[in-house]
């Protein structure tokens, strides 16, 4: 059952989306470590040159610095943590031809641990637009299923806890 | 009143007389040329100050007292003569209470007792005493060399003829040096014999014998250390200036015959004229040498031979400029040639045929330097680089000036900046400063050239001028009412001045035109500025220009305005012109206006709009204070730091300004353009950058540009200054040399000069059309660019920066910006934006 467990976890950390994946360094922060997770892309579609995507965060265990984003150039970026637990990303390539193919390293955001955690991130929005803005093929996000498995996973374990 | 005469001739005649001064001249000229020359015939200095020259006007037996001060040298002249006398003459004792016209008795008392005196007390002749050339009215009359002692008795008959010699009108040169028997102004005379031995020459009149060497004479100090000593000299003749009212030549040692000393001059001026001499004549010559106003020459020649004639001219001794006085007094009289000098200054080159040049072009201090010592310095060291150049003429308005060769002409101007590239002549001090006297033709280089268009090299959508056009008043605007306060004195003059003036306009071709000195008479169909405008539209054959009228119809008392006329198919007035005088100025800490319109002309200003684009900008006509007059009623005197007189004056005005116009027309382009009476460097020109508005010449990195020329240094009265709204979209500015640079002789004036005058220095162009250089500035209004948010004239990265940002801070209201038609402004929109961008990806300069 410990296994299981475990299992559950890690799913909930390592993959929310199709199209968007997200990587922390590491599962546990102390408090004030820094929390560096990468977002990657997987295979935009070939006509969008837009892409808008939000990611959850737990606003009382972390706090978001700063996001870095990889392919300075043909792209306009912006960014804003302006609703508590949400970063919302915007990045308008000047044309689709300036979007990388296949899978890349679009962005670095930056976290800090406000306390001891273990943090967990989830795209919980995304749009993909063309050239003309015109909003393409919605992308599914299998978001309710991770918030299933990361709250089973606590229950489980606190089950565990308390039975011990 | 016959008994009161009696009475006062009674007590003037009890009192006892002095039989060592007398009157030996008396100037009775034009204009303010009058004079009273006064001569110690004594071998002692005489204190004047117990001495007073009385007028007794027109038979009155009151008199008008002058007190006089000083002393006279033995054998010396005394010269009294109204302030405002022919800046030619000798004077000593300037005073504007020196004032008759021929009907007057003048008496001259030491301590109550007569001296002397012209004409007869209580007595009005009608208009003169004498007749001819020998009378008290338009005439100069020198007392005979015989007559050594007054007339004491002013009751009696007076006839001219008896003891004085009369000289036509405004003949003034004779003022400051007088021949009497057994002595004369310059020195005791003395038959050579006495000066015969030893170092002093000979007494014999032989050529080839010993003579005082020229060098001993003039020495290496200031003064001549043989002055007033009757000395036998040779030397070959260098320049004759007999006839031509110098009355006198130069006589130069010959190169063999020359000291080693390069401190003592080689030459002398010889005041003499009886007796003709030629260039290149050797001369032996017995007079007296003297220092006639820091000249030292040989006058009151008793001997003169002509030894040699045709002899080789003694070689010219290189002069070069900076040269101080020191060095310039070591080659006085002397032979000199200077190499690559400009010509700095014609202003009076029609009026005594006299102009100056200099090593390079002079800027006036304060418009290169910080007022006060530095500028000091420039204006010092200025001094240094310059020296004047004369036509060896005294009389004035000569008929022919004979630079540039053949002469000079309404065609063949003389500029200044023009060249010479060799310059010979005499080196010479005369009239108070040191000049040259050319030797020959002076050979000019066209070095600045007159142009027929002002150079603008990068043309914009609009071009704005400022002109001071020299005091255009039109009479009554019907053909008569001349002479003007200040302008043309007949409708000849202002036809001439008219003529000049619409040329240059026209050929400015400008879209605005501010304007200074025009006759503040209104704005009716007779006024200056409707004859100024109906003569332009007439030149163009279509009503191309039209003028602003303020509201009120008027801008203030001044008999001058400053004035904006403009294109109409071009532009167009938006709202009513706002003025800034006293009423409305801005004030100071102590609530106190900054701006008096009694010293400072009210400030005209317009928004105009351009009438294919609708974009704005403002123009605001200024014309400050001037230098010229003091405003001490108002504490404001010449500090002697290079601003000259009314400084604070014009400083708050400036600073009215700033924030007058920061006030009413925030954010709209505005150019500040006129006659600032300031220069660069000048407080005025700070106070308004202070305010924000920056000099376009410097903006726009033009250098060495300048609209007027004061003593032959240059700088910018004239002046074009932008707020921050405009300075970027100014694309050239030009000073249009026309006026500053050229000789005053050349404008429409008529007086002072001979009928031959009236057409050779006459041509209806634009040259010499004022004194002062038109300012010409070209504006590129650029169309408000959409998008652009920084305002940079582009859309660019930084604009979509912008953007994002206000439509996150829902600061952005302008629904054009709803790209994407669904009633929001979000970042929806930005892909919309990104369209509008100028340059590929946004990209930014």
């Amino acid at each position: 059952m410990k296994y299981l467990l475990l299992v559950l976890c890690f799913l909930s950390h390592a993959a929310s989306a199709t199209l968007i994946t997200l990587d922390a360094d590491k599962a546990n922060y102390a408090t004030n470590e820094t929390i560096e997770l990468n977002i990657n892309v997987n295979d935009m579609l070939p006509d969008a040159a837009e892409l808008e995507f939000d990611i959850a965060f737990d606003p009382v265990s972390i706090e978001f610095d700063f996001l870095d984003i990889a392919p300075s150039s043909g792209v306009f970026y912006d960014f804003t943590d302006v609703n508590a637990g949400i970063l919302t990303v915007n990045l308008w390539w000047f044309s689709a031809l300036d979007v990388p193919a296949g899978n890349f390293n679009l962005a670095t955001a930056l976290f800090t641990a406000l306390s001891d955690v273990s943090p967990v991130f989830n795209v919980v929005s995304m749009n993909q637009y063309d050239e003309l803005g015109n909003l393409l093929q919605p992308v599914a996000v299998d978001e309710p299923w991770a918030l299933v498995l990361f709250a089973t996973g606590l229950i489980f374990m606190s089950y565990r806890r308390i039975k011990a | 009143m016959k008994i009161k005469t009696l009475l006062t001739a009674s007590a003037m005649l009890a009192l006892p007389a002095s039989a060592d001064v007398i009157i030996s001249e008396y100037v009775e000229g034009g204009s303010f040329n009058k004079a009273v020359e006064l001569f110690n015939t004594s071998s002692n200095s005489v204190d004047l100050s117990t001495y007073q020259l009385k007028l007794y006007f027109n038979g009155k037996t009151q008199a008008s007292v002058i007190a006089l001060t000083g002393a006279i040298g033995a054998k010396q002249t005394y010269v009294i003569a109204h302030s405002d006398i022919d800046p030619a003459a000798h004077v000593d004792f300037p005073t504007n209470k020196l004032l008759f016209n021929g009907d007057d008795a003048v008496v001259l008392e030491n301590d109550g007792a007569i001296v002397d005196s012209i004409g007869k007390v209580g007595q009005d002749p009608g208009s003169e005493w004498g007749n001819g050339l020998t009378s008290t009215k338009d005439n100069s009359i020198v007392r005979n060399a015989n007559i050594l002692t007054g007339d004491t008795n002013p009751f009696d008959d007076f006839d001219p003829a008896q003891e004085w010699t009369g000289f036509a009108k405004d003949t003034i040169e004779n003022l400051g040096q007088h021949t009497a028997d057994g002595g004369s102004d310059n020195g005791d005379g003395g038959d050579g014999s006495d000066n015969g031995g030893g170092d002093n020459g000979t007494g014999t009149g032989n050529c080839g014998e010993s003579f005082t060497a020229i060098s001993a004479i003039q020495g290496t100090g200031t003064t001549s250390p043989l002055a007033g000593q009757t000395l036998w000299v040779e030397g070959i003749v260098t320049s004759d200036l007999q006839a031509g009212g110098y009355k006198g030549f130069f006589i130069q040692s010959a190169d063999s015959e020359v000291d080693n000393d390069n401190n003592s001059s080689e030459a002398l001026f010889v005041y003499h004229s009886a007796d003709d001499v030629n260039v290149g004549d050797r001369v032996r010559i017995q007079a007296v040498a003297n220092e006639y106003r820091t000249l030292t020459q040989l006058s009151t020649v008793s001997s003169i031979e002509v030894c040699q004639s045709n002899q080789a001219l003694p070689t010219a001794t290189v002069f070069t400029l900076p040269a101080n006085d020191t060095e310039r007094e070591a080659l006085e009289g002397m032979r000199v040639t200077l190499s690559n000098t400009v010509v700095t200054d014609t202003y009076n080159y029609g009026r005594y045929g006299q102009f100056s040049v200099a090593s390079e072009r002079l800027f006036n201090p304060t418009q290169v330097a910080t007022p006060g010592a530095e500028a000091n310095a420039l204006s010092a060291l200025n001094k240094l680089k310059s020296i004047a150049v004369d036509d060896g003429l005294t009389s004035q308005n000569p008929e022919s000036l004979p630079a540039p060769a053949p002469e000079l002409s309404a065609v063949n101007s003389l500029r200044s900046g023009d060249t010479i590239p060799t310059l010979s002549g005499i080196l010479s001090y005369h009239f108070d400063q040191y000049v040259v006297f050319p030797s020959g033709t002076v050979a000019t280089q066209a070095s600045n050239p007159r142009t027929m268009e002002p150079k603008i090299d990068v043309k914009g959508n609009v071009r704005v001028a400022s002109f001071n056009v020299l005091n255009y008043f039109n009479g009554n605007g019907q053909g008569g009412g001349y002479p003007t306060a200040r302008g043309a004195k007949t409708e000849q003059e202002f036809i001439r001045q008219r003529d000049k003036v619409i040329e240059a306009i026209y050929a400015i071709n400008a879209d605005v035109v501010g304007l200074m000195e025009i006759e503040n008479d209104g704005y009716s169909t007779t006024s200056a500025i409707a004859d100024l405008v109906n003569g332009l539209n007439a030149k163009h054959n279509a009503n191309v220009y039209a003028f602003v009228a303020p509201v009120n119809g008027s801008l203030g008392d001044d008999a001058i305005a400053v004035g904006l006329i403009y294109k109409s198919a071009r532009v167009s007035p938006k709202e009513a012109a706002k003025i800034l005088d006293t009423n409305n100025s801005p004030t100071d800490e102590q609530n106190q206006p900054l701006f008096l319109d009694n010293k400072n002309r009210p400030m005209l200003t317009q928004v105009f709009t351009l009438n294919d684009s609708e974009q704005q900008f403002a123009v605001a006509v200024n014309h400050l204070k001037s230098k010229g007059s003091d405003c001490d009623n108002l504490n404001d005197p010449d500090l002697h730091d290079g601003q000259g007189n009314c400084n604070i004056t014009r400083t708050r005005a400036a600073k009215a300004i700033g924030q007058f116009l920061n006030n009413e027309l925030t954010d709209v382009p505005t150019l500040v353009i006129g006659d600032l009476n300031s220069y660069a460097k000048e407080a005025p020109l700070t106070a308004l950058a202070d305010a924000g508005f920056v000099n376009v010449f410097d903006h726009l990195n033009k250098t060495n540009t300048y609209s007027y020329i004061y003593q032959g240094e240059l700088g910018h009265l004239d002046h074009a200054l932008a707020n921050d709204a405009l300075k970027d979209q100014i694309v050239d500015v030009t000073s249009w040399a026309i006026n500053a640079d050229e000789p005053r002789v050349l404008d429409y004036s008529m007086q002072n000069q001979q009928a031959v005058h009236h057409t050779k220095f006459y041509a209806p162009d634009m040259y010499r059309s004022s004194d002062h250089d038109p300012v010409v500035i070209e504006l590129n209004l650029v169309q408000a660019m959409f998008g652009d948010l920084d305002a940079d004239q582009d859309v660019d990265r930084n604009d979509l920066d912008l953007f994002l940002q206000q439509i996150t801070a829902g600061e952005l209201t302008d629904m054009r910006f709803d790209f994407n038609n669904d009633n929001t402004l979000d970042r929806r929109d930005v892909r919309g934006f990104m369209q509008l961008c100028t340059r590929s990806r946004c990209a930014t300069e």
